[in-house]
């Protein structure tokens, strides 16, 4: 323990703690800009500086290590002035009439414009105005003018990316964006440009974030103290009135964010401690509020949508599943809440529908995930898994429950973003992935397999030596069965709930299909086209379907609803209702409890007939389909809708709705970027727009699940320009 | 200098061509392959040997060419002097009285180089060896006890006595702060961490400083050695040379000096079988002045963007990837090996109380003899200026001297007898910095000389801290609006305490320092500021806003001379009467003020502006 004496008063503190560290510790004020607590002292807006007996001149709190006996003061006149003076010069440069404007306080009442701050060099509609750590900061210090030059930079405003704009008229340098990006993202999208005045904040080669391979998980946006980083989607709905804490529901890991709304609306979503990623960062609010959502139930008269009452509907529903009572077929989404699949097995076991499926396959050998320290360094392989675009902060959550980086080798023959934030990045043949494994977790001599040279094993023998493996797979994209090594496996999916959805007494999607004495189809919450003529089609959601159905009941998303879901790790998660459902959306657990209510039968059960998952047979090259399509699971939907399709921002960074077609197999058949093109195989055909990229090897294709367009497993297909 | 020592066997002459930067860009090698042929073409070639030779420091008069071993000086020869050279020196052996240096006050020559006021009041240490050997073999300098330092240390003391010795000389950092060097390398030492590192810091980036790339031209093994022992008594196995990629001379010489020391077994594995290891790393700077902060240096060698970081901790503790670090200038290491093998007793003989040794500074401006000049401390400016320096050209009146690069600050006349040392530079508002001097006349106006120094040092700012960025910005706006005539009340008081509170707020020694040049001219010229600003005057006719250019009519006889000559057609007049400058039309280009013959003299500046 070291003992300093602060402003007097005597407190313990540890080694390596900084002066701020036991200010902020003891409740002693000190203001700062660009501190922030996760982030390594920069030192650079001088606000923090104290004074130290000894010291010739004054030193930041932020970056100076306790010292035994250290004698200081935080706050002499002489702080005070250097303070001022510090945060005057800030304002000589940042646009500041809405800080220092006589008239701040009621301009807005009658100055309604909604011109941007930087064209008005500042005013009431700045999108940071009210959440602005330079605003506060002017207004304790009671800076009413400023005695320099006021300095516009006149910097273009950043408004060509998806999700977020910068505009750096406002940005004070803090770094804060810059350590955010690189220190808790590993990132390196951003740094600092040119040096002295010019100092300004970009990436490299003043390329677009797109192009700098940015993935907006909006860890810039949320350090950024004032308004030179904004989210563009709420940068102008104001300041929040309430903040929920709920959990995102849009991929397996479900990270804990805060949901903020005004007037109940929801607005943004932020995160709350963990790191959120695009997704969950940008994706939920406006996915929420879309202007598509359907919020009157629906009803298809001879090909007219007409809306109708939900006491019409309620009534109409029921009465087509009395009258086709086990002739009908139930297909859900896993993104439903727990609550909702206790309710619909209810639901099964009153109406004696028991044609219940599930939108997802088996999977076998299910084990929950747990990387709890063992006391050995851990490497990781990752194979055919995306864990930068599916998983963004899988990574960063390891890296946070080891508190060490992980080795991290990845095994992918389509070359995703992951392959260059890895320490080695493998690339076999396609269909090679468990050779390779096998012959890098064996001791046998290195030889070159699946398309792997000797040299390559070598280094990820090196690299994995002494450390415990973990395989991180996604089941749906690799069959790890044939492994011959001894290795923990832990199969990473896309899919919530799945411990219940797993249990064995769901039946699949493919099951309703295939049972040719059901004759009418009730969807909840799930994309899947009926595979073939139906008499009756029950659609439950938040977006109508791209099929033709004859009732639509609009369904309430998760945050408009409690409840709670099961995530990757196993955990149950809690869901709290943030927001009220939009017009007459109701929660799918009312729906389904008013639908029974209406149901005044009984029937005698039946067995449930287990159809066995049919096994994909690999076919052979065939000059007829000569390319070979590769189908991964697309984890960018919620509740069956791919988000790329509703929201423009996702389609610019996730290819996922386009088709990957190496740039030899491209020039060959004369396709070009962009454009559609049709994929013809045995049993299907579909338009596509392809995109480009070597990521893909030759000869063959690769496309994110779509069972809109039948894009749903790996096959052989021919492509034909249109 | 004593001349070379052990002259070779045959040759009865050896003439030493300056190969330092300054002559190399006055054509010296071409000189010097004009000197060979005519040589050979005399057949002189088995009597007179040719070398070229690190920098001597008169760079004013190069080519420098000395005929040894009677240390004849030769200045500014051209190749076309070469015949007349070799006929007078070499056949007849009489010194070629054209080529001799001539005082600019006397009409006699001094043939001797010992006898140039230039040379006479130096005392050199760390240029000990400079243009007495040829930088790039380390022969020569092994032939004048190089290495012999590093012999002793290995041999004879332990680290803590090698320490010790540096802390009795008394030696002080030469990069500007003066931190005592022993004291660095013993808090190096004790520090916890492995491995430890030491660097030498030459990014040099002063304006009109290159007493470092001088050294590292010119003896580039005094400061491998210096380093070698600095190593030793530090217990590190790595350093760093870090240059600016501006010298590339430096940067091959040090390369070269690296490669010849490991082939002769002084840098390396096991150096003279001590089991000592050591190894130098060369890195090339890209030219950011605040590069030569050591946290933004270490920053920049790492691979990062080179800005500084708040101290402490210091980089004795955390320094390169956070292992101990120490970091000394090449000035600084030159020092070392002549310490150790002389001793902290003889060292600490020269120079005043606190400040020990010598200094280089680098002499430019308005002085007759520019140049590198290395004096023991507590020399005073005068002697500097007027014995060394030669006084102001043309009889002008000295005005200030500005040292320690461009965040120094103005000295001026009344401070001319002060004793130069780290401790009286810092009273009267300058500092020794790394030991630029900047010699001003009374041509030289104060306040553009203010804004034009801390222009610089602002376009040189990393951008990090707010104090130096925007202070300093604030700064030159309102210097510009005074040197453009629009200077208002309070703002002298404004720019004092802006000035005031960067040098306390300020992140790193550029900031804490850059508003120097501003508060010293405040401070001791502070009459000129309020000429600027109250009657819009500039005494000095510099600034152009405050300027006019006018004809005198009564000196003015009609020449057509300005007339003629003037860009903007602006002088208007008859040939043989008095001409008029039409004042909307000038711009103030001053080609009629060159162009009128001194012997009328009619063009003239006046002040304030017409």
């Amino acid at each position: 323990m070291i003992s300093i004496t602060i402003n007097g008063k005597e407190f313990s503190a540890k080694k390596g703690e900084t002066v701020l560290d036991v200010c902020r510790r003891e409740g002693i004020y000190i203001p700062t800009l660009c501190y922030q607590e996760d982030l390594t002292p920069y030192g650079g807006c001088r606000l923090c500086i104290v004074e130290v007996e000894g010291m010739p001149r004054p030193m930041t709190a932020c970056t100076l290590p306790v010292q035994e006996g250290m004698v200081i003061q935080t706050d002499t006149p002489r702080l005070k002035e250097l303070r001022r003076f510090t945060l005057e010069l800030i304002l000589s440069e940042h646009p500041y009439s809405c800080l220092v404007c006589e008239k701040k306080t009621d301009c807005a009442s009658y100055m309604e414009c909604i011109e941007k701050e930087a064209i008005t060099f500042g005013c009431k509609y700045c999108s940071a105005n009210g959440n602005c750590e330079l605003q506060k900061l002017v207004e304790e210090f009671g800076i009413k003018e400023i005695p320099y030059q006021f300095k516009y930079r006149n910097i273009p405003v950043e408004d060509y990316d998806p999700f977020f704009e910068r505009d750096y008229n406002l940005c004070i340098l803090c770094g804060r964006c810059v350590r955010a990006c690189a220190e808790l993202r590993c990132a390196y999208v951003i740094d600092f440009h040119h040096r002295g005045p010019r100092t300004l904040v970009g990436t490299a080669f003043n390329l677009s974030h797109i192009d700098a391979n940015c993935q907006f998980c909006g860890a810039c946006v949320d350090a950024c103290p004032t308004g030179a980083m904004r989210e563009r989607y709420n940068k102008y709905l104001g300041k929040p009135d309430k903040v929920i804490k709920t959990h995102c529901m849009l991929c397996s890991i479900g990270c804990p964010i805060n949901a903020e709304t005004r007037e109940n609306k929801i607005i943004g979503t932020t995160p709350d401690g963990e790191p959120l990623c695009v997704r969950g960062r940008f994706g939920i609010a406006p996915m929420v509020n879309h202007p598509k959502r359907v919020t009157v139930p629906l009803l298809n008269k001879n090909g007219q949508l007409v809306e109708i009452s939900w006491d019409d509907a309620l009534d109409i529903a029921s009465n087509i599943l009395k009258e086709y009572k086990d002739r009908t077929g139930i297909i859900f989404s896993h993104d439903l809440h727990i609550e909702t699949i206790n309710s619909l097995s209810t639901f099964g076991e009153i109406s004696g529908i028991e044609n219940l499926g599930v939108e997802i396959q088996n999977v076998e050998n299910f084990e929950t995930l747990c990387l709890a320290k063992t006391g050995k360094k851990i490497a990781i392989i990752a194979v055919n898994f995306d864990l930068i675009q599916d998983f963004s902060v899988f990574l960063l959550r390891i890296k946070r429950a080891l508190n060490e980086k992980p080795v991290v080798i990845l095994v992918d023959p389509i070359k995703t973003k992951s392959a260059e934030i890895v320490d080695l990045y493998l690339r076999p043949e396609p269909g090679k992935e468990i050779e390779v494994l096998d012959i890098l977790l064996s001791e046998d001599n290195p030889c070159e397999t699946g398309g792997i040279k000797k040299e390559e094993i070598v280094t990820a023998r090196k690299l994995l030596a002494r450390r415990e493996v973990c395989l991180l797979y996604n089941p749906y994209n690799v069959n790890i069965n044939g492994l011959n090594s001894q290795v923990k496996c832990y199969p990473i999916f896309g899919i919530l709930n799945f411990p219940i959805l797993n249990s064995g007494k769901l039946s699949s999607a493919e099951d309703i299909f295939e049972n040719d004495g059901i004759e009418c189809l009730y969807l909840i919450g799930t994309g899947i086209p009926p595979m073939k003529k139906y008499k009756k089609v029950i659609v439950q959601n938040c977006f109508l379907p791209d099929f033709d159905f004859d009732l639509f009941l609009p369904a309430a998303t998760f945050l408009e609803v409690d409840g709670s879901f099961i995530d990757l790790f196993g955990n149950e998660k809690k869901l709290y209702k943030v927001c009220e459902p939009p017009g007459q959306a109701r929660a799918d657990e009312w729906i389904i409890k008013n639908i029974i209510e209406r149901l005044d039968f009984e029937l005698p059960r039946k067995n449930h007939k287990y159809h066995p998952g049919r096994v994909n047979e690999k076919e052979k090259p065939d000059s007829e389909y000569p390319f070979y399509l590769i189908v991964r699971e697309n984890t960018f939907k919620y509740r069956g809708k791919v988000l790329s399709k509703i929201l423009t921002g996702f389609k610019r960074i996730h290819h996922d709705c386009r088709l990957w077609i190496n740039p030899v197999d491209a020039s060959r058949l004369k396709v070009e970027n962009g454009k559609p093109v049709k994929v013809i195989g045995k049993d299907f055909e579909s338009v596509v727009e392809v995109w480009i990229t070597d990521n893909v090897p030759e000869g063959f294709l690769f496309a994110y699940h779509d069972r809109e367009k039948g894009l749903v497993k790996n096959k052989r297909v021919r492509v034909e320009c249109l | 200098m004593s001349g070379r020592k052990k002259k070779p066997k045959g040759f009865r002459l050896d003439l030493l061509v300056c190969a330092g930067t300054g002559c190399v860009s006055n054509r010296s090698f071409i000189v010097k392959d004009a000197l060979e042929k005519e040589i050979v073409k005399r057949g002189l070639q088995d009597e007179v040997r040719v070398i070229a030779t690190g920098c001597q420091g008169f760079c004013e008069r190069g080519p420098i060419v000395i005929a040894q071993p009677d240390e004849i000086f030769y200045q500014r020869v051209t190749e076309k002097d070469v015949p007349y050279l070799v006929e007078e020196h070499l056949i007849k052996g009489r010194p070629a009285k054209k080529l001799m240096y001539v005082p600019e006050k006397e009409a006699i020559p001094i043939p001797r180089m010992s006898d140039i006021g230039f040379f006479k009041h130096q005392r050199l240490i760390v240029l000990r060896n400079r243009g007495r050997l040829d930088p790039e073999n380390i022969e020569e300098y092994i032939a004048f006890d190089g290495y012999e330092a590093l012999q002793k240390v290995l041999t004879s003391m332990t680290p803590e006595q090698v320490i010790e010795e540096i802390k009795k000389s008394g030696l002080r950092g030469r990069g500007g702060a003066g931190f005592l060097t022993g004291l660095k390398w013993e808090l190096c030492r004790a520090a916890e961490g492995h491995p430890k590192y030491i660097i030498c810091n030459g990014d040099e980036g002063d304006p009109g400083a290159f007493m470092d790339r001088s050294v590292l031209e010119a003896d580039p093994h005094s400061v491998i050695e210096g380093m070698l022992i600095g190593a030793y008594a530090i217990g590190a196995q790595k350093g760093f040379i870090y240059v600016r990629k501006e010298y590339p001379l430096a940067v091959k010489r040090v390369q070269h000096a690296l490669k010849q020391a490991s082939e002769y077994g002084l840098l390396g594995e096991d150096i003279l079988g001590t089991g000592f290891n050591f190894f130098i790393e060369v890195v090339q700077g890209a030219g950011a002045f605040v590069c030569g902060e050591e946290t933004a240096l270490m920053a920049a060698i790492e691979g990062r963007v080179g800005r500084p970081r708040t101290r402490p901790p210091y980089p004795v503790e955390k320094g390169l990837w956070g292992k101990p670090t120490n970091i000394n200038n090449v000035e600084t290491w030159a020092n070392v090996p002549i310490i150790i093998l002389r001793g902290a007793d003889w060292f600490s003989s020269i120079g005043t109380e606190n400040s020990k040794g010598t200094k280089i500074f680098s002499l430019v401006g308005k002085i007759n003899n520019t140049g590198l000049v290395e004096v023991p401390m507590g020399i005073t400016l005068r002697q500097i200026i007027y014995d060394i320096g030669g006084g102001i050209p043309y009889n002008k009146k000295f005005k200030a001297v500005q040292t320690g690069g461009p965040s120094g600050g103005c000295i001026p006349e009344k401070y001319l007898d002060l004793p130069i040392d780290y401790e009286s530079l810092t009273e009267v508002g300058s500092m020794m910095g790394s030991g630029g001097m900047i010699v001003m006349d009374e041509d030289t106006c104060m306040v553009d000389v203010a804004r034009y120094f801390l222009n610089f040092t602002q376009q040189e700012s990393c951008g990090k801290c707010v104090p130096c960025r925007l202070g300093t910005k604030q700064m030159v706006e309102i210097l510009n609006r005074i040197v453009d005539g629009n200077g208002k009340d309070g703002d002298l008081e404004l720019l004092e305490s802006i000035g005031q509170n960067v040098k306390l707020a300020s992140l790193c020694g550029l900031g804490q320092t850059a508003p120097n040049p501003v508060l010293t001219t405040i401070k001791y010229f502070k009459e000129e500021y309020i000429a600027h600003i109250n009657e819009k005057k500039c005494p000095a006719l510099v600034c152009k806003a405050l300027i006019s250019y006018v004809i005198d009519p009564e000196l003015c006889t009609g020449c057509v001379a300005c007339a003629k000559n003037c860009p903007t057609m602006a002088i208007t007049g008859e040939p043989k009467k008095v001409y008029k400058i039409d004042q909307s039309k000038c711009i103030k280009c001053g080609i009629c003020l060159s162009v009128c013959p001194p012997k009328f003299g009619a063009v003239k500046k006046v002040t304030p502006a017409i």
